[in-house]
């Protein structure tokens, strides 16, 4: 068991800090590094430089068009990425479907959605909660039934990220209520453009648009988007969510938020001096700084499982559950030294084309919406609440 | 000692409440935001008419010489409602600076037109690089050819571009830093000298970056004492430090509220999520934190004027917003789930002002180190 890098390793982190420099748009970069949302055109941009290079897909078996990293190469990636502020890509694609039909899906299903998954020729997004169905997900009341050969869909669900931009939706519908509820439950992929689909924005309380509802009237879905076998969607679900909580963590983002707060820290805000001096602001940033990197260390290890093939076991909910806590502290801290700059609402400013005059530091200018957004981590993917059921029962047994 | 309220502040909490109920709805406040108005007239008519505009004034000024629990009572209320009209910067901070200051013909004027609500007023002290230092004034104010000429930048000024009137801190001897040099002005806000670049805030006010260039003002716009301005800004701001805390516990008391409502009816599992305990012992840090922070918001408005402990409690009951009024509003939204992050839910309004009343004025870092210093 070692960290060090290979000669090898340091000329592959060489490449990629190459590769970010000359593909990674400006204005993309800014917008990360001061907490502002993205756009479709901003992601798929970026995803499509990943593409060309052959990089969309780190988590992939090479087979199907993934990397072929060893662990310290996916380490190095993920770490390059984080410092240089550039996207992640969108996961529900890459990192949350595809595994999916790498492992449960038909020779067709693969053939036809990988390579668009990787060319960003399709965006997915995920059909998960409804009105009714949070946390028990398993409730969920969605319902699929079979006529002529194909499924008709009806129901509602929620909170569906950038659902708005989707293409296609994988989607939990019920296909059995007679048995017990995850046992009637179907995965199946779900074409945006079908007759009967519609999308009405949610508005976050940062103003933002990321989350929508989506209803779903007499949708029809052929058989052969049926992954797995009818009525098994709660086993493709947990071997996803799984996954969903290892990318979760987002450790390199954080890191890379973190010395962006030393960075804020080291500015004169606060008349001559800086908060650097500040021992209750420092103590705090070293506080989070102390718990991302044992973090860190629990993500490489989940990384090192990965690549050798093991599956994310209920540990995995650690990893979202103390991500997503530090995710918000971060924006507590810059939200604190913005001090009375944290107050003016300017959510376009860094859209191009806007010619709005900038007001207080560039830093500064979404720190309160993304404090206000990120109260979402500890929410989705799994409410933390959640994931600390799941460990009471898998790894305490109680 | 009584810790009961008097008849009158009994008729003044009825009404404040009444109002609340009654009038101030979420969707015209809404509106309001939405408008961009920052105030609505007509709202803002009827505090003149219930005489909230004059109560803390005293009866020599023409209002109804309130004290600081009368204004808790009123502020409390007014957490509850989440009112945005900018009663805190015109009536408390700009009124409080106007009463401080000496007796001017043009200082008795505006406070009068604050009283009968024909006049907004909005104080400007903030500087790009002050943080929250009432002493760290650049804005340099000379007097020319008897007339005062002021330039420099005041940031997030509350109100100002729905102001009449903008009272201004400025330096006029000394150093950046020096307490002793620091005067006040007032200026009408469509004086030529100021350009105003107004703004919403993310917690639905108003704000505006104030810029002085060359504005030039007649001798009697110096409304304090030349160079001793420092001690009337303190007070005004402590002052005003009494009715955001009374402000913040009646949002916490509502996001309390609310959040036990939800619990109660919101079904996972199927029951109430508030029949898990996990859940329940959350809401009861919910209550405490919340009752914490009516204790200590009543403690700095009776304590306020005492000389050994007045500072101690006005500085504790700002804290407890930024540390214990935070705990409750991240609790409130994780209990609320998925809606807690909606714009359509009033939860998040609630939480959104609280997390910026955390930041006005100073934040509880600042104050620990304030409180530190004087135990």
């Amino acid at each position: 068991m070692n960290l060090k890098f290979s000669q090898e390793d340091i000329k592959f982190k060489e490449e990629v800090k190459d590769f970010i420099m000359q593909n990674l748009d400006k204005n993309t970069q800014k917008k990360i590094n001061n907490g502002h949302h993205l756009s479709k055109d901003d992601l798929v941009n970026w995803q499509k430089k990943l593409f060309e290079k052959g990089w969309m897909a780190p988590n992939w078996p090479e087979e199907y068009g993934g990397t072929g990293w060893s662990i310290t190469q996916r380490y190095i990636f993920d770490e390059e990425c984080g410092a240089a502020a550039a996207p992640s890509a969108l996961p529900f694609g890459v990192t949350m479907v595809a595994p999916v039909i790498i492992k449960f899906g038909t020779k067709e299903q693969k053939a036809k959605y990988l390579p668009r998954i990787l060319s960003s020729e399709d965006w997915w997004c995920q059909g998960y909660s409804e009105p009714g169905s949070g946390s028990d997900l398993a409730s969920l009341s969605t319902k699929a039934e079979e006529i002529d050969g194909s499924y008709i869909i009806n129901g509602t669900k929620t909170w569906t990220t950038l659902a708005q931009h989707a293409d296609m939706m994988f989607i939990l519908v019920r296909t059995n209520s007679d048995c017990k509820p995850q046992e009637g439950i179907s995965f199946m992929l779900l074409d945006m453009k079908s007759p009967g689909v519609s999308v009405k924005p949610i508005i976050t309380l940062d103003g933002g648009h990321e989350v929508n509802m989506v209803y779903l009237e007499n949708v029809k879905v052929p058989k052969e988007n049926l992954i797995y076998e009818e009525n098994k969607g709660w086993t493709v679900a947990k071997y996803l969510l799984g996954h969903e909580r290892t990318s979760i963590a987002a450790v390199s983002r954080s890191k890379k938020a973190l010395s962006k707060v030393r960075e804020i820290a080291k500015l004169n805000i606060n008349g001559d001096s800086n908060l650097t001096d500040d021992s209750r602001f420092m103590d705090k940033v070293t506080k989070c700084d102390v718990r991302l990197q044992a973090l860190e260390y629990a993500e490489l290890k989940s990384i090192s499982d990965d690549v050798k093939g093991i599956p994310p076991g209920p540990e995995a909910s650690m990893l979202k559950i103390r991500g997503s806590e530090i995710q918000q502290e971060i924006t507590e801290l810059v939200l604190e030294a913005s001090g009375y700059y944290a107050n003016p609402y300017q959510p376009n400013i860094m859209d191009i084309g806007n010619n709005e005059p900038l007001i207080g530091p560039e830093w500064s200018s979404a720190a309160a919406p993304k404090y206000f957004n990120t109260r979402k981590t500890t929410i989705y993917g799994g409410s933390n609440e959640i994931q600390k059921n799941i460990l009471a029962k898998m790894v305490l047994e109680l | 000692m009584d810790l009961s309220l008097n008849q009158d502040q009994e008729l003044i909490k009825g009404s404040v409440e009444k109002f609340i109920i009654e009038t101030y709805d979420s969707e015209s406040r809404r509106k309001t935001i939405k408008n961009n108005l920052g105030s609505d007239d007509n709202i803002w008519k009827q505090f003149a008419e219930l005489g909230w505009l004059g109560l803390p004034f005293s009866e020599k000024d023409g209002g109804f010489n309130g004290d600081l629990m009368d204004l808790n009572i009123i502020m409390e209320s007014f957490g509850r409602g989440l009112v945005v009209e900018p009663y805190i910067s015109t009536v408390i901070l700009s009124g409080s600076i106007l009463s401080f200051c000496p007796d001017s013909a043009i200082r008795n004027k505006i406070i009068n037109n604050i009283i009968n609500g024909v006049n907004k007023v909005s104080f400007a002290y903030a500087e790009p690089n002050s943080r929250y230092n009432l002493n760290d004034v650049s804005t340099i104010a000379k007097l020319e050819d008897k007339q005062w000429v002021l330039n420099g930048h005041k940031s997030v000024v509350f109100g100002a571009g729905q102001s009449n009137y903008i009272i201004i801190s400025a330096r006029t001897s000394g150093n950046r830093y020096d307490e002793s040099g620091i005067s006040l002005f007032i200026v009408e806000s469509n004086n030529p000298g100021l350009e105003i670049q107004d703004y919403p805030t993310v917690d639905g006010f108003k704000a505006a970056e104030v810029k002085l260039n060359d504005l030039k003002i007649s001798a009697d716009s110096l409304i304090s004492k030349e160079n001793e301005a420092y001690k009337i800004m303190k007070m005004s701001r402590d002052k005003t430090l009494v009715a955001v805390a009374a402000e913040a516990s009646g949002i916490m008391s509502k996001m309390y509220e609310m959040t036990l409502e939800y619990i109660k009816t919101r079904k996972q599992f199927g029951v109430a999520i508030g029949k898990f305990q996990a859940i329940q012992h959350r809401t009861v840090e919910m209550l405490i934190l919340s009752d914490e922070m009516k204790s200590l918001a009543s403690m700095a408005a009776l304590k306020a004027n005492d000389s050994s402990e007045g500072n101690k409690s006005i500085y504790a009951s700002k804290i407890h917003i930024g540390i214990g009024g935070r705990k409750l509003a991240q609790e409130a939204i994780q209990l609320h789930g998925g809606m807690g992050v909606t714009e359509e839910m009033e939860i998040g309004q609630y939480f959104k002002r609280l997390t910026m009343l955390d930041t006005f004025l100073g934040n509880s870092d600042y104050y620990l180190g304030a409180y530190s210093k004087i135990s």
